[in-house]
């Protein structure tokens, strides 16, 4: 008999692709997913089911994590509880900008009830927390697969609130693998991305011409994994027993991207695609010492130009990282997989993602999906 | 040492802004400005020169050119070629006298360049016009200058001259820049030595053409193209950035300068800004400055100049002097 998977934030950024791979197990007898109630729950189930195949394993219940018992109905919590064999909380709030006290409500407080959950589960054999390589925060250098203390200083609140869902989880005394992915850029094969993040946004603006400049130092590099070799990842590790706690950097590790060849290459084929650009008309952003980049910044909150700010915010999500170039250690993830990971091709994947999005117009998602699920 | 005929350059600059300043706070009560009086003075500026009753726009035309034909030691009959450079197209004709709608037609002809060569007394130079470069017109003028002194060596001396206003009541301020009315001429000469021409690179992009569309790309292609035309014009001469001894400002915010400095890597102190801020004159910045530059005598002979403008249009324009 198979286990029955807990899933929560499953409309999220991986969510789909992870339920597509987790469909397809064998060792898996259901995938139960918990979508925030609300007026749109039905329709959210039925475009959600549309996008998987097969879905005779797939239930959807309605619930949020951060409510006592993921607030479900008391039928359906007792016989979760009961079935729960593994659960993978991916719910958050991954909005950079948000207000500090939001996102420790969904990703703390909301892992913390995933946590109380999980607690009660008989049959538990692993609490999946998908993680994000940014709770290294403004560290550099290598980064080991393990919790470690706060770092100097987190880049935003969000990644704050990362780190303190990751300490939580490792001290809940639960069998804990603690997933961190970097950054999803989509996926690999049709560039497809359910929620777009602080690259995409920043991806938006530059196809726009409105992005002049990109701050980086030496050795500035973007770790970028495709969504759905994320996702894969994650449906082998359910099937992989945990002890006791294990952290995992679901990354490109050694094989992240420098920056200058992210810009080249996407650079490269806004030429081929994009009017404007295929017409040597828009000049490439430059890649700019941070101070620069600071002078750029200053600049603008002086004008109180509004555009602008609203570029700044996006890239403001994404650039600072670059700042603090590190490396992420994927020992232990690989060890999982079974060898190295199986890293898409990365200039062919950013391509997809670019003509996915301009696709869509980079069309922003509903407000209400952007908060949690 | 004698000078090659085959050298050109600016043996007269001279730059006029009107008497009349306004202030910030002036001009915001006044309703001219779409940014904060705090915000354009935290870019370095602090007053728009605009020309009333007391000072016309064709009057600055003329000592304008008086002074730059001055400057070079030049006679009327001297002058070759008079070049009028304007940025907005009522400055290329004379207000109109009539009031008949034959005599509207006709007062499109009233052609600027033609009145000043009267005024002038220029009778032996050929006259013409450039526009539609924006800010670097005046540029596009010396540079249409040069090439027919050297393509057509019975001419010496020729005469760029520019003027631009605003309509009475014009905002003024343009892309976070504070806009003075003003006029600028220069003296472009074979065989001269001074501000030796060394050479010029321009970048136009059509894309950008409708300002009023594309304000947030313009902003944002500054400066990735301004570097582009910098870094070209550098490599065409096999020049380094910490080779340039001086680069002659613009008007425009003081930011725009001190990031630009950075990006292409030229020492700020290099930066020649040494005038009381008069806001961007559209196509005068240039030579107000250099002919400050000139009037101080602090740069050494045979220094290198970069002036640098960008227009409307749009053109990202760099100019290289011997000085």
């Amino acid at each position: 008999m198979g286990r029955t998977v807990l899933v929560t934030g499953a409309s999220g950024a991986i969510g789909p692709s992870l339920l597509a791979e987790l469909l397809r197990s064998d060792g898996i007898a259901r995938v139960v997913v918990l979508l925030r109630a609300g007026p749109r729950w039905d329709r959210r189930v039925h475009d959600l089911r549309a996008r998987l195949s097969p879905t005779d394993r797939l239930v959807c219940i309605a619930g949020d994590v951060v409510l006592s018992d993921l607030g479900l109905a008391l039928g359906e919590r007792d016989r979760l509880m009961r079935q729960a064999g593994v659960v993978i909380h991916a719910a958050a709030n991954t909005r950079f900008s948000a207000p500090a006290d939001d996102l420790h409500q969904v990703n703390v407080e909301g892992t913390r009830q995933a946590l109380a959950f999980a607690k009660r589960c008989p049959r538990l054999e692993q609490f999946l927390l998908v993680s994000t390589t940014c709770v290294a925060g403004t560290r550099t250098g290598a980064i080991v697969e393990r919790l470690e203390d706060e770092p100097a200083a987190f880049v935003n609140p969000y990644e704050r609130s990362k780190w303190e869902a990751e300490k939580l989880t490792a001290s809940a005394g639960l069998p804990v693998r603690i997933a961190r992915l970097s950054t999803c850029i989509g996926d690999e094969r049709t560039g497809r991305v359910d929620r777009f993040g602080a690259i995409h946004q920043t991806l938006r603006w530059l196809i726009r011409g409105l992005v002049p400049m990109v701050p980086a130092v030496e050795g500035s590099r973007v770790d970028l994994i495709a969504t759905n070799v994320a996702a894969r990842w994650i449906a082998r590790a359910v099937e992989q027993p945990v002890n006791a706690l294990e952290v995992c950097h679901v990354a490109a590790g050694q094989r992240a991207i420098p920056l200058r060849d992210l810009v080249e290459c996407t650079v490269a084929h806004l030429r081929d695609t994009v009017p404007g650009w295929r017409s040597g008309q828009i000049e490439a952003p430059l890649v700019v010492d941070p101070s620069i980049f600071r002078m750029f910044e200053r600049s603008v909150a002086q004008s109180g130009d509004l555009l602008f700010a609203r570029v700044l915010e996006a890239a403001g999500s994404f650039f600072p990282a670059l700042q603090y170039p590190k490396v992420y250690q994927t020992v232990q993830a690989e060890a999982l997989w079974g060898g190295p990971l199986p890293l898409s091709d990365w200039r062919s994947t950013v391509r997809h993602v670019i003509d996915f999005g301009c696709g869509r117009q980079w069309r922003r998602a509903r407000a209400a999906e952007l908060s949690h699920v | 040492m004698t000078p090659n005929p085959d050298d050109v350059g600016l043996s007269g600059v001279a730059g006029v802004l009107p008497v009349r300043q306004w202030d910030l706070t002036e001009l915001a009560a006044a309703g001219l400005l779409s940014s904060s009086a705090d915000a354009l003075a935290a870019f370095g500026f602090e007053r728009a020169y605009i020309c009333d009753a007391t000072c016309q726009p064709r009057e600055m035309a003329l000592d304008a050119a008086r002074a730059a034909m001055s400057d070079a030691g030049l006679q009327p009959h001297e002058v070759d070629l008079l070049v009028w450079a304007s940025a907005r197209p009522e400055s290329q004709v004379c207000a109109g006298a009539t009031q008949t709608d034959a005599g509207t037609v006709m007062d499109g002809f009233r052609y600027s360049s033609a009145w000043l060569q009267h005024a002038l007394d220029l009778h032996n130079a050929d006259v013409m016009a450039v526009a539609q470069q924006g800010c670097a017109t005046m540029f596009a003028a010396l540079r249409t200058a040069r090439a027919i002194l050297l393509a057509e060596p019975g001419r010496r001396h020729a005469l760029c001259v520019g003027v631009d206003v605003l309509p009475p009541g014009a905002p003024r301020e343009i892309l976070y820049n504070v806009v003075s009315d003003a006029a600028c001429a220069v003296v472009v000469s074979r065989g001269c030595t001074t501000e030796k021409w060394l050479g010029y690179r321009q970048i136009s992009r059509g894309y950008y053409w409708d300002p009023a569309a594309c304000g947030p790309e313009i902003v944002a292609a500054y400066f990735p193209t301004a570097k582009a035309a910098i870094d070209q014009l550098l490599l065409d001469h096999r020049l380094r950035p910490g080779d340039i001894d001086a680069v002659v400002a613009t008007g425009v915010n003081r930011s725009s300068w001190d990031i630009l400095m950075r990006l292409v890597g030229i020492p700020e102190e290099r930066l020649f800004r040494a005038l009381p801020a008069f806001g961007h004159t559209i196509t005068s910045d240039s030579f107000l400055y250099l002919e400050e530059l000139r009037r101080l005598g602090q740069i050494q002979r045979g220094s290198r100049l970069l002036l640098f403008t960008y227009g409307f249009g749009s053109s990202w324009c760099g100019l290289l002097l011997e000085h």
